[in-house]
């Protein structure tokens, strides 16, 4: 009885659907963070009377022939990398991209990551990093007697420090833009790598071409929509359902040919 | 003297293939452009040596519901579903798949893709967006526009018999031989929307119970031929014995 099997794959699919979704309802305050979708494909077919095959001794077609298909499969999980919203903070180190980019940092093991998240912090050294302590690239360090930090819309940073009635520029944020960027690995901490499947990054400055502008005392919200969410969620739920009902059924038919004597 | 059993063999084998239907119906209730199907049963016709016909259960072939999914708005610039007749063309291998399944992304040379990495074919073959373009938007008749200009137009694929298509693993459609490829008229593109699977949760639900229950119906008729043909042995061999 392969729709034992089905159902099987079936209710699979579906607890990956739950998991799916339960992480972006978890991440749903989580600066940067961009939601994902589970997405399922069919599997594979038996042909057991093949359309086009003859059905009689005159030579009539079987117009549609029997295809047994075998169940579901998870084929991706989608990143859905549309534009989180806007929360204004006032920090002068929360920045926020508004249209296509990613913040650059170095990673500890000297590999480059991205994010999206732009609540930057000062190290003991003055060196603009995560809060993680990972440098944000390319290395922008503020002196020590500095009474205010400002980032324009370019990402240039300029700092004013006494004595001095003019503010003096110390560095510029840089981005990155990728071909694909739901194919970038996200490691955690709302850091994503670089894949094949992203394809490489080109790097540049923000409000120019195809990258977006930078916001200074803002936050990007996750992407999350709670309503969105929720309704996923029942039909993911009603699907697995469903599913063990196909089990339970099966299950009845398979007992009641044992039944049989 | 055995045909009563082996028209109830004949009613529960296609059952069960109808529950394996059911059932792969079910698991891709949320499967983006999926396609229910139903098995269509036929009176199967044999002659006994005594010239009479006895009439056997087949399911002969199936019947494919291609009515539209519900249609879900996604706001994802690379979810595209199709209203009216057609389907997206597919390039597996150097050769032509169709699919309803919208949801679309780019790969690592830019090129549009399928969810498994599968090039969309445009009207001149895949569809490139260069790097560094963004605001993706397609259009109703499906032209592909970036910041950078122009991609190139989707194709959309049509078939006078859509039911002679064969499916494939992936939500893919494989024209059947000797099908005529016809281009998609009427047909539009809607951004931002997937097209999810067609099967009706509540239909596949109260299909589920009926064939339970005629599984079970013809469960307890094979034990009832069964007890006749015992009773007349018995009858037979009592007769014998006085």
């Amino acid at each position: 009885m392969r729709a034992l099997n089905i159902g099987a794959t079936g209710m699979l699919a579906q607890q990956t659907n739950v998991e799916v979704i339960s992480n972006n309802i978890a991440n749903m305050n989580t600066t940067g963070f961009k939601r994902q979708r589970a997405e399922f494909g069919d599997l594979l077919y038996q042909n057991l009377r093949r359309s086009g095959s003859t059905s009689s001794q005159e030579g009539t077609v079987v117009p549609t022939g029997v295809q047994l298909g075998l169940g579901v499969r998870t084929m991706a999980t989608y990143r859905i990398t549309t534009q989180g919203t806007m929360r204004i903070t006032d920090n002068p180190l929360d920045v926020a991209l508004n249209g296509e980019g990613y913040f650059s940092i170095e990673l500890p093991g000297g590999e480059t990551g991205y994010t999206r998240a732009g609540a930057f912090q000062l190290s003991s050294t003055g060196t603009i990093v995560t809060p993680d302590g990972y440098t944000v690239q390319p290395g922008i360090t503020v002196p020590t007697d500095t009474l205010s930090i400002s980032i324009n819309q370019n990402g240039e940073v300029s700092v004013r420090q006494p004595n001095s009635t003019t503010e003096t520029v110390v560095g510029q944020l840089e981005l990155a833009l990728f071909p694909n960027e739901a194919g970038l690995e996200a490691i955690g901490s709302n850091i994503y790598k670089e894949t094949v499947a992203s394809g490489a990054p080109t790097t540049g400055a923000a409000n120019t071409q195809g990258f977006g502008t930078i916001l200074q005392g803002t936050l990007e919200a996750s992407n999350v929509n709670s309503v969105e969410e929720i309704t996923s969620l029942i039909t993911a739920q009603r699907a697995y359902e469903m599913n063990s009902k196909v089990i339970t059924s099966s299950d009845e038919m398979l007992r009641t040919i044992t039944n049989l004597r | 003297m055995e045909n009563a059993g082996y028209i109830i063999l004949s009613r529960q084998t296609a059952l069960g293939r109808n529950l394996q239907m059911l059932a792969h119906n079910i698991a891709n209730m949320n499967t983006n452009g999926y396609r229910g199907e139903r098995p269509l049963f036929q009176e199967f016709l044999t002659k006994t040596d005594d010239g009479q016909r006895i009439s056997q259960s087949i399911d002969r072939g199936l019947v494919r519901d291609m009515t539209p999914g519900r249609i879900e708005t996604t706001d994802n610039p690379l979810d595209v579903a199709l209203s009216g007749k057609g389907f997206l063309v597919v390039d597996v291998n150097g050769e032509e798949r169709y699919t309803r399944n919208g949801s679309l992304r780019l790969n690592a040379e830019g090129n549009i893709v399928t969810n498994s990495g599968q090039a969309i074919l445009g009207e001149d073959g895949p569809i490139n967006i260069p790097a560094g373009a963004h605001s993706i938007s397609i259009t109703k008749d499906g032209v592909i526009q970036s910041s950078q200009g122009e991609h190139g137009r989707l194709r959309f694929a049509d078939f006078e018999n859509e039911y002679l298509l064969l499916k494939e693993a992936g939500g893919l459609f494989k024209s059947a031989p000797n099908q005529e490829v016809l281009a998609a008229e009427n047909i539009e593109v809607l951004q931002g929307s997937l097209e999810r699977s067609n099967v009706q949760g509540i239909l596949a639900m109260t299909e589920l119970i009926n064939v339970t229950r005629a599984y079970t119906r013809a469960a307890s008729f094979a034990k009832d031929e069964d007890q006749r043909q015992m009773n007349a042995i018995r009858t037979i061999s009592n007769m014998r014995g006085n």
